[in-house]
């Protein structure tokens, strides 16, 4: 058999929903004996006639009221596939659930009453969750149309207000079973039939991006060795990287596949990396936006109680929420959603709003993407070390590396240049980085990444930067020793010079640099790649 | 891609979110068909490491003998640890009626919950079973008291579930949520797994009640199968010459009856599985 096909069916009150999703169950011999000997039991109780919605309302509180309230799962075969009914609540103060089951369902079928002549408040607002989902297939199914005679008017009325949505717009008789599985081709209608319709939707290949995202669920640790859980929110046809990169910390590793079955995966990584529940991981290089403010549809399904703070779940990562707007939600702590290079290939990102206090899902949320704030600054990597450590290589590598190229500040340059004028005595060397140092934030706070190759010996003044400027500003310890440098003294100055940093002079170790480059064990492209994805 | 998969993968999703945000999380093991289906997937959820969580029996002293033995072998070759709770005040299904259920397994399970402080119940049970089911959660709240409010249920969307505990409540979780009768004896045959014999035909003196064979000592010898296993004698068998697997397939894919005709306390009122599940059966 194929893929389970959802397919949710809603309608107003009295739409004959429920008439329809009955008559096919029991056409496709989906209801038992048994089944229906209960729901004739019922009807008789709560009822003068048969009530084909007895079959489907299982609560006793349905039953009473003759209401729909919560969605009902029912499961048919049919052809080579397995179909998922979600069976919805019509009744306006019920369309939360028919929500929850816009929000997973691939196809709709939306019931109207034809001897209404007209499309009403609750249809409407039906169409415009179906829209908000994004569901593709929608079905439109005029019903007791046998009750008007089949009066081709009252159809065309419907098929005119309706075609902007879609244009599958179909006249049906739920009682008499006309319309649904074949056109029988008796009436003004000579067009394609409900199933037929979901038969077309089912070999349309669909769009779908070949992104590969997923979240990570837990960590354990067997034998020794750590292994990931995770599960992925991409199309099928995703491949899994051998590289991926993890977010929202963006380290990179490469990662052996252990198990997958199209949605669970266990992984373990070549690099010895930190990776947490609520991350996500995406392929490396992938593109994908960071961030605190969300584009996003939300929709309440409950009243919220104003004093308590909410949480967003996207995957397996809750966030606390600090507003929500129409179509904005600023969180408290960044998510990461990847940016797929063609938006109507995209996969949707949902996420549920939690009410922290009372832990009850409130809200459904579509994340459409994440902002990423227009005045950004950019990124100072300041690479830190002894004369002949190799900072300027790395520099220049990290340059290479870089997609869009960084602003570079050498500190040699900038000797003969800006500080010409400045002296070797202590107070000129802090003076000289001070310079640098100022330069540097100068430039970044205009959005620039820049590159600063500079020995600065002096913690005071990294520090003073590093606390300025904040978490943009990445602290390089580039942590050569003083034997592997005098080996390579690449100007010659480890001969000729008396007085040396290192040497004679101190050179002050950052404490807690953001990264130490091993350049002794490290090659240099490796050692680039791993500080651009600090 | 076939649809056993897709729910096999839907069913380890859900046992590794949840087990991943409990604190105290149990399996409850009936030994039945659903019960052995469970244990595979979580076997699965867990790979590689073993299934590292335990497994609750609830014990009426009534289960049939082949399900003891059942239990055994299961419990040896599978290495899982299953704890057996048994309420003390030992009812038995003829004298006391409609209160042995009530005691015997609402009841005892309840206390074995509340005893071991379990915040979180993993249970087989499907959507497909009963009409009150269909409109139940996978991840499903019950309040103090082990309560269900079927009026009060998280909106979910799948694969994303509220896992939050709020205090003084206690989740019951069903990965077999969307799977029919028919995908579990599928998935049985594809998985190669071991379940109770009396499944198959066997011959078993019984009484007619309703085309239902409820065993009774002094009854008929008849052929018979189980299609579900719940405490003698308030469990009936069916008619049937179904010797393995592919035959109970074949046989069900025929059927003109739900399975739960075969359990006599869903008959005592019309919505009484509802009932039970508001006043805490799982």
């Amino acid at each position: 058999m194929e893929k389970i096909v959802k397919i949710l069916f809603c309608g107003d009150v009295d739409s004959g929903k429920s008439t329809l999703v009955g008559k096919i169950l029991s056409e496709t011999n989906n209801i038992k004996d048994d089944q229906l000997e209960d729901a004739k039991i019922a009807s008789e109780k709560y009822s003068d006639k048969f009530e084909f919605a007895m079959l489907l309302d299982g609560l006793m509180d349905e039953r009473e009221q003759n209401i729909t309230i919560d969605i009902a799962h029912r499961y048919m075969e049919y052809k080579d596939s397995r179909i998922h009914i979600l069976d919805c609540p019509g009744h306006p103060q019920y369309t939360k659930n028919m929500a929850i089951a816009a929000a997973q369902a691939e196809i709709a079928i939306i019931v109207i009453d034809a001897t209404k002549k007209t499309i009403t408040a609750q249809t409407k607002k039906h169409i415009d969750i179906c829209k908000m989902f994004n569901i593709q297939n929608i079905i439109f199914a005029i019903n007791k149309m046998d009750e008007t005679n089949w009066a081709k008017d009252v159809f065309d009325y419907f098929e005119d207000k309706l075609k902007i949505h879609s244009k599958n717009v179909v006249p049906i008789s739920a009682l008499k079973g006309t319309n649904i599985f074949a056109n029988l081709h008796n009436s003004f209608y000579d067009n394609t039939s409900i199933f037929e319709y979901i038969d077309s939707f089912k070999s349309n290949k669909k769009n779908e991006s070949n992104m590969f995202f997923a979240h990570i669920i837990s960590v354990s640790k067997y034998k020794g060795e750590r292994y990931y859980y995770a599960y992925t929110d991409s199309f099928e046809d995703a491949k899994i990287p051998n590289k991926i990169t993890v977010h929202p910390s963006n380290i990179s590793s490469e990662i052996a596949i252990e198990s997958y079955d199209g949605l669970n995966l266990v992984f373990k990584t070549k690099e010895n990396i930190s990776i947490n529940r609520g991350d996500c991981i995406m392929e490396y290089g992938a593109q994908f936006n960071t961030s605190c403010t969300i584009e996003s549809k939300t929709l309440f399904l409950t009243k919220q109680n104003n004093n308590h703070p909410l949480l967003l779940k996207n995957g397996t990562r809750e966030v606390a929420v600090n507003k929500i707007d129409k179509d904005i939600i600023e969180l408290c702590e960044p998510i990461t959603l990847p940016v797929y290079p063609n938006p109507s290939l995209r996969k949707n990102n949902m996420g549920i709003i939690i009410d922290s206090i009372t832990k009850q899902t409130v809200g459904i949320a579509l994340l459409l993407k994440a902002k990423i704030s227009e005045n950004k600054n950019g990124t100072i990597f300041w690479l830190t070390g002894i004369s002949g450590a190799g900072k300027t290589t790395i520099a220049k590598e990290i340059i290479k590396q870089s997609i869009i190229k960084p602003v570079f500040l050498d500190a040699d340059e900038l000797r003969s240049t800006v500080s010409s004028d400045l002296k070797y005595d202590t107070d000129s060397r802090i003076e000289n980085n001070r310079r640098i140092g100022e330069l540097a934030i100068l430039i970044a706070t205009q959005g620039f990444n820049v590159v600063v190759a500079c020995i600065s010996p002096f913690k005071q003044i990294r520090d003073n930067l590093k606390s300025r400027y904040g978490n943009g500003f990445k602290e390089i310890f580039i942590n050569t020793s003083l034997e592997t440098c005098k080996k390579r003294d690449p100007k010659g100055l480890y001969k000729s010079s008396k007085e040396m940093v290192g040497v004679n002079l101190p050179y002050e170790k950052p404490t807690t640099p953001d990264y130490i480059a091993d350049t002794e064990n490290k090659s240099v492209p490796e050692i680039a790649m791993e500080i651009l994805n600090l | 891609m076939s649809h056993l998969k897709e729910l096999e993968r839907e069913a380890i999703h859900i046992i590794r979110e949840v087990c991943a945000t409990s604190q105290n999380p149990v399996v409850l093991y009936s030994i039945g068909k659903d019960s052995s289906v469970m244990l595979k997937l979580f076997e699965k959820a867990f790979w590689p490491k073993p299934i590292n969580i335990p497994f609750l029996h609830i014990d009426t002293g009534w289960k049939f003998p082949e399900m003891y033995d059942f239990k055994k072998t299961i419990e040896k070759s599978k290495g899982i640890n299953v704890i057996t709770h048994k309420h003390s005040s030992n009812l038995n299904p003829y004298e006391d009626g409609r209160i042995y259920t009530d005691i015997m397994k609402t009841q005892a399970l309840k206390e074995a919950l509340d005893i071991h402080n379990f915040d979180v119940a993993f249970g087989g049970a499907r959507r497909d079973e009963e009409k009150s089911r269909a409109k139940e959660r996978i991840v499903s709240m019950r309040s103090k008291g082990h309560v269900w409010n079927p009026k009060e249920q998280n909106p979910e969307i799948p694969p994303i579930y509220n896992t939050n505990i709020p205090n003084g409540t206690t989740l019951r979780i069903f990965p077999l949520s969307n799977w029919t009768e028919l995908d579990i004896w599928e998935y049985i045959s594809q998985e190669k797994i071991d379940i109770v014999p009396i499944y198959f035909a066997h011959k078993r003196k019984v009484k007619l009640n309703n085309n239902i064979c409820i065993p009774d000592e002094n009854g008929k010898e008849k052929t018979v199968r189980f299609r579900t296993l719940g405490c003698y004698p308030l469990t009936g068998a069916i008619k049937s010459n179904a010797k393995n697997v592919l035959e109970i397939i074949e046989e069900l894919k025929n059927t003109r009856f739900t399975e739960r005709i075969t359990r006599v306390i869903d008959f005592d009122k019309e919505s009484s599985m509802e009932i039970k599940k508001r006043e805490g059966y799982f």
